[in-house]
């Protein structure tokens, strides 16, 4: 088994999945990529991530309601860390989000690439194994 | 005898001179009164028809007219067009031809022998001793003739209603007696209240016009704010993109960059870089405008904050060889806020004194507390703002003369709008202090205590 970091990404504009994808390879983890709500739903039940990074707008199943819905039933191997994607800046629906168990959001059109891959970083280094 | 008589003859001239003067007196109480009911309907009634009806029936019944009528000019059309009519109770057949017809009631501005047309085209009041020719073609004939034998008329004055140059309306009035039998008073008050009738209108149609256009006004510009708030947001995503590959390619090509390659590439990612902050701002315009920013606020150490934003911009300063600095306070400032809109007032007015502060220059950012106030002082030894310059620095789009245009590096004018306005929101002020050729000190003044209750 390596020792790369699980990475599931959940974003629904294929440019943008390929290059947060990109970024994230280049850092050395392990990427699983998904751009709609009910398959992002199915793989996250399933579980054992590291970190999950989802996206809110998505089409099927936005990704407040996939959050409530793994809220209610655990997934079968647990998930580590969620980062929200947004394209707002924090409000109302975030700051509960970020009450519920999610670690971070990262506003997609504020953070550079650096920035991006930063608050990964971050967000796993606090989330050591247990 | 003779004396007697005398007496006599004199006091009958004292009654008749009291009579008179007791008529006089009578006609202008009801004058007074016809007047003071018209002023008092055109304080209150902002609807042109609602106004016209009220108009016309004070008049027909303060007078004791049988009845009459008013044609308006629609805008654009070339006709008079029937708005309003009173007769007396008693006449309920009239009430229903006018009340089934008023529809389609109108008569052309050619048919020059109506004598409401002629009384409008010729300005002036006009008389006649055939009511049909006011009532014709408003009316069918036949119908015409109905009204007329019905309220018994037989004579009729039409005024034009206008005011200064703004032709508007013509008023006629329905008389069961000719019309050299009505009086010097009836004349002079018809006339009068022409006269008002015609302001009135004017008013009203002014009032109505603005309305409609205020309407159109606000509509268009509630159109306006979401074409932004649509478009921008439509543009971010494409530019993150954008911008994230230029960033790939820069800093994780696989193999190594020619120097031009390079160097575009960089350019490519500074303008991308630009745009995106210029589509940030027209985002955050179309929240203030619409009134929908909202400040995210929790507790944070300004302190710690303002020695961030001078870390941030340290890169920047240093590649202009601008002596850059900082002072803070001994102990953090605890101070609650959004912290990121703060953020982004250091860094827009931070940011501005590095763009226009030359080589070699001085830039400072100073934070202080006092009492129950904080001050964030950021000084620079820019080329200055003039004082005629001073009061436009706010607003929105400005950009100033001057010095400034020198600077190629151009902004969308909306960084200190949108700063003052979030300063604002926090009950601060910002204080801009300069002098031409020396330099410019702006200060955020934030009261330590704001009202605003994190979340």
């Amino acid at each position: 088994m390596s020792d790369k970091k699980k990475i599931f990404l959940v974003e629904d504009d294929d440019r943008l999945l390929q290059l947060y994808n990109q970024l994230l390879v280049a850092d050395g983890y392990e990427v699983e990529t998904c751009n709609n709500g009910l398959d992002a739903l199915t793989k996250m039940q399933e579980g054992g991530f590291d970190l999950v990074l989802l996206d809110i707008m998505l089409p099927g199943k936005d990704g407040l309601e996939i959050l409530e819905d793994i809220q209610k039933k655990k997934p079968k191997n647990p998930i580590r860390s969620i980062i929200l994607l947004t394209n707002l800046a924090k409000n109302e629906t975030i700051a509960r989000a970020l009450k519920n168990g999610v670690d971070g959001y990262i506003i997609k059109s504020r953070y550079s690439p650096e920035e991006f891959l930063a608050e990964v970083k971050k967000t796993l280094e606090g989330k050591p194994i247990s | 005898m003779i004396m007697a008589d005398q007496s006599t003859s004199q006091l009958q001239n004292v009654t008749q001179e009291l009579y008179k003067k007791n008529l006089e007196l009578v006609n202008a109480n009801k004058e007074m009164t016809l007047l003071q009911r018209l002023y008092e309907s055109m304080a209150v009634k902002l609807n042109l028809e609602e106004l016209t009806q009220e108009f016309i029936e004070i008049i027909v019944k303060q007078l004791n007219f049988p009845g009459g009528l008013v044609t308006i000019r629609q805008p654009g059309k070339q006709s008079l067009q029937y708005l309003a009519s009173d007769f007396e109770k008693k006449n309920q057949d009239i009430h229903k031809i006018f009340h089934s017809k008023q529809a389609d009631m109108h008569v052309s501005l050619h048919h020059d022998t109506n004598l409401l047309v002629k009384a409008f085209h010729q300005q002036k009041e006009l008389t006649t001793e055939d009511p049909l020719k006011v009532l014709v073609p408003l009316l069918s004939p036949e119908n015409a003739k109905i009204i007329a034998e019905k309220g018994e008329f037989t004579s009729a004055i039409t005024y034009p209603l206008s005011f200064g140059t703004h032709q508007i309306a013509a008023l006629s009035i329905f008389f069961r007696r000719n019309v050299s039998e009505l009086s010097h008073f009836e004349r002079e008050v018809l006339n009068r209240v022409a006269t008002v009738f015609g302001v009135a209108l004017d008013r009203v149609m002014i009032y109505q016009d603005l309305k409609s256009a205020n309407k159109k006004l606000k509509m268009l510009d509630k159109l306006k704010d979401e074409f932004v708030s649509i478009a921008s947001h439509e543009l971010r995503t494409p530019l993150t993109a954008v911008k994230g590959y230029l960033w790939l390619a820069l800093n994780k090509s696989p193999t190594p960059l020619a120097k031009e390659v390079e160097t575009n590439l960089k350019i490519a990612h500074d303008s991308t870089e630009r745009l995106s902050r210029m589509v940030e701002d027209m985002l955050t315009i179309s929240r203030i405008e619409g009134n929908r920013l909202k400040l995210e606020v929790e507790e944070f150490d300004l302190s710690e904050l303002t020695k961030q934003v001078y870390d941030e911009l340290s890169i920047r300063a240093s590649t202009k060889h601008i002596d850059f600095t900082v002072n803070l306070p001994p102990t953090p400032i605890h101070y609650k806020g959004d912290k990121e809109k703060i953020r982004e007032c250091i860094i827009n007015i931070t940011g501005n004194a590095l763009k226009f502060t030359p080589e070699q220059g001085k830039i400072s950012i100073t934070l202080a507390q006092v009492r129950e106030s904080i001050t964030i002082k950021i000084a620079d030894t820019g080329p200055g703002i003039s004082a005629e310059d001073k009061h436009k620095l706010f607003q929105k789009f400005s950009k100033l003369d001057s010095s400034y245009q020198k600077v190629k590096e151009s902004g969308t004018g909306l960084g200190l709008y949108i700063t003052k306005q979030i300063i604002d929101m926090h009950g601060g002020s910002i204080t801009v202090d300069s002098q031409l050729g020396e330099g410019t000190t702006f200060g955020i003044v934030l009261p330590l205590k704001s009202k605003l209750e994190a979340q």
